[in-house]
């Protein structure tokens, strides 16, 4: 037997599939984290179970949601397993309703239970399960509690006969559904007033699975007729508000025969904070002085002290037993040179910055678990929406803060084609770990008393200017509607270790892995092309092919501060992959430890062009993965050429506008 | 006795060249592979260059596809 599980978001429908199957799956934060199909057995070693996508309603409204309607007309299958949160169980009985309509066994699950009850909400399974005619068993999906009954009642519920509740949407509908009824007669075997309410309520992919059997010209008609007829009875709604107004009057009547609000339950904890957490105003101040609060902790606190630890381990007795290890052997000096100068230069800078990495990504997992995180998008709402996105589009750009790769592809579940181009477009300025190595060399030798404010002003400014040019590419290049941000407020919790720490490490093992690969391969191929040119080996570095390579891009970095052929050398490598620049930097300004390299710094950069560089290593290009993800999600070449180009011109401007107005200010 | 010590020096002389030589060439043997992996994953884009593949259930990222 084949079941499908079935529900809005974040209402428990994966711990419910996890304790039925008694399969383990990845848990997330984000609400709709289920996009695949997943398919289970259930605990008899007989039934199957379909885990589908949260859905708030049949009529899709996103390709994720589209994957549900998809399922319902064309996959066979023999029951449904509803599961409902008992807490909101309004809004969760829209899905139910529709469920019910299709026709098939079905059994509900009510979810939350103890949740609902903390909000003074009590819920009378058995009344629920005779207004619906199915059956009704309270579960408590996390602990698993009520799980065994369902089970059973899934098994004894096989085969039972048709539903008999129907809503009552009004004289019109009703007739464009027995006429639709009357054309489908023996066509398929898709109950056809599901099909008709859904058809009339806009589902597109119904609409075109009627177009195999009735004209696009008839199915007008009939839609023309319903509205109408709806006119001249004085209904102002459009059909789709209409329809959702009769659902709801049908629930009301459900949910008054079935909850009862118990007294004496005060606000549950999650409402006291988010009252402070999501206010108009206190909102944005609060999440901007959080972050400040982590930056404070990764660069000065705790992740600074560790990483020059870590950076005199690796410059004293890890350097000291390689060039023992090497004098052993007879190693040649060019031998000597490539693993000194070269690889532990280029591979032990980056890997110095790997305690650094995992504080900042400890603390947004933490931010992530807590459920903080859905709050700050509910937050970023109201600006995302003045520049032509939603709260939704920031969920994408939290992500990329991590890795921009999967930030792009986190793009997935927006809506509207214009929002997931745009969000695509700019989640590449989100400052990645990348490039945090090369905030944290800089703002360490430039801004030591002030290194979170600055690591903070440039992730800021990555937010500000995404939204900026939000604005402008959706007035400009990109018009196109807008949709609305409906999000999930899972309640506050404390995360668990275990969690965290995998979480943390999910995000960070990519830097750690990419150190030992590709910032290995590149340390040596920067460091051959130091030591050679046209002289032959063992050249003095300015005259070797990485300074005639740099000093093409030099006149050019001249006006916004870096006019070197070191910083356009380290700047090439960096669309490669970020983490580069402070390999190759490490490599052409070879020094023994981190503190000599920031002291040879200040020597190249003043403090205005090493923040302009940094406004610049932000913006410039997005890496060689992320510029193929875009290609690959946008299927354009076009898009993913534009943006490249416009994060260049953006990043241009910007550090000349640092560089050149702080020296107009005097600051030089 | 002299020629005794030649003898040795030449032969430590030939096997430090060839650690030399193994060193030399696994360096740039193993960094030439990674480079060609990291490029052509990275051209991938998509699941291949993710930093998350691995706890990733979005749709195109999901255990059936990632085989």
């Amino acid at each position: 037997m084949d079941i499908a599980l079935i529900g809005n978001p974040n209402t428990g429908k994966t711990s419910l599939f996890n304790n039925l199957t008694g399969s383990y799956e990845y848990v997330g934060n984000w609400s709709g984290v289920t996009v695949e199909k997943k398919v289970g057995i259930l605990k008899n070693q007989r039934d199957q179970l379909i885990d589908l996508p949260g859905v708030y309603t049949l009529n899709p409204l996103s390709k994720d949601e589209g994957v549900v309607t998809i399922f319902f007309l064309n996959e066979p299958f023999d029951m449904l397993l509803n599961i409902l949160d008992a807490s909101q169980l309004r809004r969760n009985l829209h899905l139910t309703i529709q469920l019910l309509e299709f026709g098939a066994p079905i059994v509900i699950g009510l979810n939350m239970v103890d949740v609902a009850g903390n909000r003074g909400i009590k819920i009378d399974s058995r009344n629920l399960s005779a207004c619906l005619g199915v059956p009704v068993v309270p579960v408590v999906a996390r602990t698993g509690k009520g799980c065994d009954s369902l089970a059973e009642m899934i098994s004894a519920e096989a085969g039972q006969p048709d539903i008999a509740f129907e809503v009552d949407y009004g004289p019109a509908v009703e007739k464009a559904t027995a006429a639709l009824k009357e054309k489908l007669a023996g066509r398929t075997k898709i109950p056809a007033r599901w099909l008709a309410i859904q058809f009339l309520e806009g589902n597109q992919y119904v609409r075109e699975f009627l177009l195999n059997f009735i004209g696009g010209s008839e199915l007008n008609e009939l839609l023309e007729f319903v509205e109408t007829q709806l006119k001249t009875d004085g209904v102002k709604e459009t059909l789709e508000q209409y329809m959702y107004r009769k659902r709801s009057e049908a629930i009301e009547t459900v949910v008054a025969r079935s909850m009862v609000r118990t007294e004496g339950a005060g606000t549950p904890l999650s409402e006291k904070i988010d009252r402070i957490a999501t206010n108009k105003i206190l909102g944005i101040p609060l999440f901007l002085l959080l972050m400040y609060l982590m930056f404070m902790l990764t660069f000065d606190w705790l992740g600074f002290p560790l990483s020059d630890a870590l950076d005199a381990v690796i410059t004293g007795p890890v350097t000291d037993w390689i060039s023992a290890g090497l004098a052993a052997v007879g190693a040649s000096e060019f031998i000597n040179a490539l693993i000194l100068d070269g690889i532990v230069a280029g591979v032990g800078g980056v890997l110095v910055f790997v305690p650094q990495i995992f504080i900042l990504f400890f603390f947004i997992s933490l931010l992530e678990d807590s459920g903080y995180m859905a709050r700050v998008a509910l937050v970023m709402d109201r600006v995302m929406e003045a520049a032509g996105l939603n709260g939704k589009a920031f969920i994408p750009m939290m992500i990329g803060f991590g890795c921009n790769v999967p930030g792009i592809m986190a793009a997935r579940t927006i809506e509207t084609p214009k929002e997931r181009l745009l969000t695509i477009l700019l989640t590449p300025l989100m400052s990645c770990s990348a490039r945090l190595p090369v905030y944290a060399l800089f703002a360490g030798a430039f801004f030591a008393g002030d290194k979170a404010l600055i690591v903070l002003s440039l992730y800021v400014l990555g937010i500000v200017v995404a939204l900026i040019l939000a604005k402008i590419f959706s007035i400009t290049v990109l018009k196109g509607e807008t949709s609305l941000f409906v999000i999930e407020l899972p309640p506050y919790r404390v995360p668990q270790i275990q969690a965290l720490w995998r979480s943390t490490w999910e995000k960070g093992k990519g830097f750690v892995k990419k150190a030992g690969t590709f910032i290995f391969a590149g340390s040596v191929l920067i460091w051959l092309l130091s030591y050679a040119g046209p002289g032959g080996l063992k050249v003095p570095m300015d005259d070797s092919y990485l300074a005639m390579i740099g000093g093409i891009f030099a006149p050019i970095f001249a006006p916004i501060g870096f006019g070197t052929w070191q910083a356009g050398a380290s700047l090439l490598t960096g669309f490669l992959a970020k983490e580069s620049i402070i390999s190759t930097m490490n490599i052409i300004y070879f020094v023994p430890d981190e503190a000599t390299l920031q002291g040879l710094l200040s020597q190249h950069f003043t403090p205005l062009a090493a923040y302009s560089f940094m406004v610049f290593i932000l913006l410039y290009v997005p890496c060689l993965a992320t510029a193929a993800t875009i290609y690959k999600e946008t299927g354009s070449r076009r898009w993913t050429a534009f943006s490249i180009g416009y994060a260049l011109l953006i990043a241009y401007l910007l550090s000349f506008i640092v560089y050149q107005g702080g020296k107009l200010a005097g600051w030089a | 006795m002299l020629d005794g010590l030649k003898k040795a020096n030449a032969k430590g002389m030939v096997s430090e060249m060839i650690a030399n030589i193994i060193i030399g060439s696994a360096i740039f043997g193993y960094a030439g592979w990674a480079f060609y992996k990291f490029i052509k994953k990275s051209k991938q884009g998509k699941c291949a260059a993710c930093s998350i593949k691995g706890s990733c259930s979005s749709n195109a990222c999901g255990p059936e596809k990632r085989k």
